[in-house]
């Protein structure tokens, strides 16, 4: 990978990736978070963590040194959780 | 140790000092209006002179609400509201919850604004919420809040830049851990006077360093704030409860397993209110009724937080029988970790949660992160102050540092000018711009910037002093005599406020500072060739 | 009142050890080149307790609004506190 192409992938990691994988991780936390004593949980920490959600994912693509290796992380943290939205439409 | 190499120390303050220089400033403008507006009741109530004293709850209002909600449309009946804020209008809301074609949650109703003693209607509006004329009392105050909270654009586009700048905050929280090797053991050196660089290098990291659990966590509340509503929401009522976010309001906010539509008249309210504020220990703050006219109405009513705790109770009521029915948590029906962790999150980012003593320790927290942001942006072109283009562009932080102050001053003294008169909102908006542009034109026709620094502060100075007496003289504000019968020690104390804050600014003037500056070395001259 | 007490007792807890902490700080004294008038023995962990205990406390004891009002302080006065250089004026 050239130079250029690596501060390409940074940026788009960095940026549109890691706000479009906040956005996924908060509505598949629905799916998985425990629902609590008042089944409301689940629904009130998917987005409360949304600003974690972006922050991991943008410090963990500033950080990285081997950017392949952040780009299958992102893709399949953004799989699972679509899958897992994806649920939802079987399910109704 | 540090956690990171060169490399990724390299990239990372890029990432912290290229933020900051691109967004940094507007970010300063948030967080100095939110410390302001954490004082945002006390400017209310000070702003409206004295005369909201009137405490709505502690006084009859049973009949008058019956005959104000009883003939609107029962789609209003869905949830009716009451509170009163502090520049003392009562506002009267019921209203029912929507989704718009867009798909966004709204509240529509009828919106009565009512005198606090007679309870006469001074305004009728129908609409949502967004539709509702600001209240003419409280234009000062609601205009700081609204600058801090969207900047004064159209939602959803304010909430989506402050919760960017938020974003950027705790970015900058971040890096700052990481990139700081030595966090533990600069935690007492002072800054140093022996060059200029190396001073603004030290006093931007000795106040980084102390401010940072707070950094992180006002970020991180305000960009949630911010993103609740306008992302949050919407994309979990997509997920789990296919688009509709009235559902998805109602789930979390918590709706009783059972509904009885019989048609039942609302229990006394002033008895309820009584039993609660005798319960409780203290005069309920504001309440809601849902499902009016029902058998399963319920009367919520708010109160403040207890001594020594920092999160207020809901007490439910059954508003067709009186029947006290317990604490209702913040979210669902019963407590839960959910409601317990977000019932932090408001106390954490307003510091409202012990009256004056919290709120001034919040003041200063957010006084902290402007200095922060404001040296840090120093530091950055102090190091490449060799370019002339950023030496143009560092006059840029004192225009914004001294020019968001002046303009909420011009605001303030927008506001007092033009209050008796139909539009305080309009002018105290003009008032602001008026000021931030005098700001910018002192900026760029003062060169030397000790004598610029001297003349902001100098203004500052002068516009603080005066403001109490423009209270009294313009807005027909009460005196002090007046204010100490009726008991108003909070509008006292903001008079002395801005008369200590106006004599602080002197005392700048006048060359008295806590810290000593360094002069700053001109640039670099060309060496000079001995004579041959 | 209560709250307001205990803030203030903690507060001044936990700045007396901070006081203490800038008085035997080693890089402070290297970099000032400061020679301390009274010798203390430098016991930074023991202090750093001290600094923290009334955060334990409090929140044990349920008082909430004293630790969030506490904490915030902390910063803010430790913050000032390192500010002044030592032996310094205005």
């Amino acid at each position: 990978m050239t130079w250029n192409g690596r501060l390409i992938a940074r940026w788009v990691l960095a940026g549109p990736a890691a706000f479009v994988l906040a956005i996924l991780l908060m509505a598949a936390t629905p799916f998985w978070f425990p629902k609590g004593a008042s089944n409301i949980d689940h629904l009130v920490f998917a987005i409360f963590l949304f600003p974690a959600y972006w922050a991991i994912p943008f410090t963990f693509a500033v950080m990285a040194e081997k950017l392949w290796r952040a780009s299958a992380i992102f893709l399949a943290t953004g799989l699972i959780s679509v899958l897992m939205i994806a649920q939802m439409f079987n399910q109704t | 140790m540090s956690i990171a190499n060169k490399a990724q120390s390299k990239r990372l303050l890029a990432v912290h000092g290229w933020s900051a220089v691109i967004l940094g400033l507007f970010l300063y403008v948030v967080v100095l209006t939110g410390s302001v507006a954490v004082l945002s009741h006390e400017i209310g109530l000070w702003s409206g002179g004295g005369h909201g004293h009137h405490n709505v709850l502690e006084h009859p209002l049973h009949d008058r609400i019956v005959e104000l909600v009883d003939p609107l449309d029962p789609a209003y009946h869905e949830e009716v509201s009451l509170f009163q804020n502090a520049a003392g209008s009562v506002f009267l809301f019921p209203h029912g919850h929507e989704t718009t074609d867009e798909g966004s949650f709204v509240e529509k109703g009828v919106r009565y604004v009512l005198d606090p003693v007679s309870l006469e209607i001074l305004q009728r509006e129908e609409g949502t919420r967004s539709d509702f004329a600001p209240d003419h009392r409280s234009a000062l105050d609601r205009f700081i809040v609204d600058l801090h909270v969207r900047l004064h654009a159209p939602n959803p586009w304010g909430l989506f830049a402050t919760g960017i700048l938020g974003f950027v905050m705790l970015s900058a929280a971040i890096s700052g851990i990481i990139l700081h090797k030595h966090l533990i053991k600069d935690l007492f050196v002072a800054p140093r006077l022996s060059g200029l660089l190396l001073n603004r290098r030290d006093r931007h990291i000795l106040a980084g360093s102390w401010s940072l659990p707070f950094s992180f966590i006002l970020a991180f509340t305000g960009a949630f704030f911010s993103f609740a509503g306008t992302i949050g929401l919407p994309i979990v009522a997509m997920a789990a409860f296919g688009g509709d976010q009235v559902k998805a309001f109602e789930a979390v906010r918590g709706t009783p397993a059972i509904e009885d539509e019989r048609p039942a008249p609302i229990y006394d309210l002033d008895a309820m209110l009584a039993e609660s504020k005798e319960r409780v220990g203290s005069t309920p703050q504001f309440l809601t009724i849902s499902n009016w006219g029902r058998a399963d109405a319920k009367l919520t009513v708010f109160h403040g937080p207890a001594e020594g705790k920092i999160q207020g109770s809901n007490h439910v009521y059954n508003a067709a029988t009186g029947a006290y029915e317990g604490v209702k948590p913040l979210f669902g029906e019963k407590p839960s970790l959910g409601s317990a962790v977000f019932a932090w999150v408001g106390p954490l980012h307003f510091g409202n949660f012990a009256g004056l003593m919290s709120k001034a320790i919040w003041v200063a927290l957010g006084l902290a992160t402007c200095y922060v942001t404001l040296t840090g942006l120093q530091l950055w072109t102090q190091r490449r102050h060799e370019s002339a283009v950023w030496r143009s562009m560092s006059r840029a932080i004192p225009i914004v540092g001294y020019g968001t102050p002046l303009g909420l001053l011009g605001a303030a003294f927008a506001f007092f000018a033009s209050y008796p008169g139909p539009n305080p909102a309009y002018w105290t908006a003009v008032g602001f711009i008026a000021a931030s542009i005098a700001s910018i034109i002192m900026g760029l026709t003062i060169r030397e910037r000790t004598q610029l620094s001297r003349s902001y502060q100098g203004v500052l100075a002068a516009g603080l002093v005066l403001l109490p007496i423009l209270r009294v003289t313009l807005a027909e504000g009460l005196w002090w005599p007046q204010l100490i019968s009726q008991g108003s020690v909070i509008i006292i104390t903001m008079d002395l406020l801005m008369l200590v804050c106006g004599l602080g600014c002197l005392a700048m003037v006048l060359g008295i500072t806590f810290e000593r500056a360094v002069a700053p070395r001109p640039a670099k001259q060309p060496l000079m060739q001995p004579a041959e | 009142m209560i709250t307001a007490t205990i803030y203030i007792c903690a507060t001044l807890l936990s700045a007396a050890a901070i006081a203490y902490l800038l008085l035997t700080d080693p890089k402070r004294a290297r970099v000032f080149k400061q020679k301390s008038i009274v010798s203390l023995p430098r016991k930074p962990r023991l202090a750093w307790v001290i600094v923290f205990s009334p955060a334990a406390v409090l929140l044990v004891a349920g008082q909430t609004s004293a630790f969030l009002a506490w904490f915030g302080t902390m910063t803010v006065v430790g913050w000032l506190m390192a500010m002044k250089r030592p032996g310094a004026g205005a």
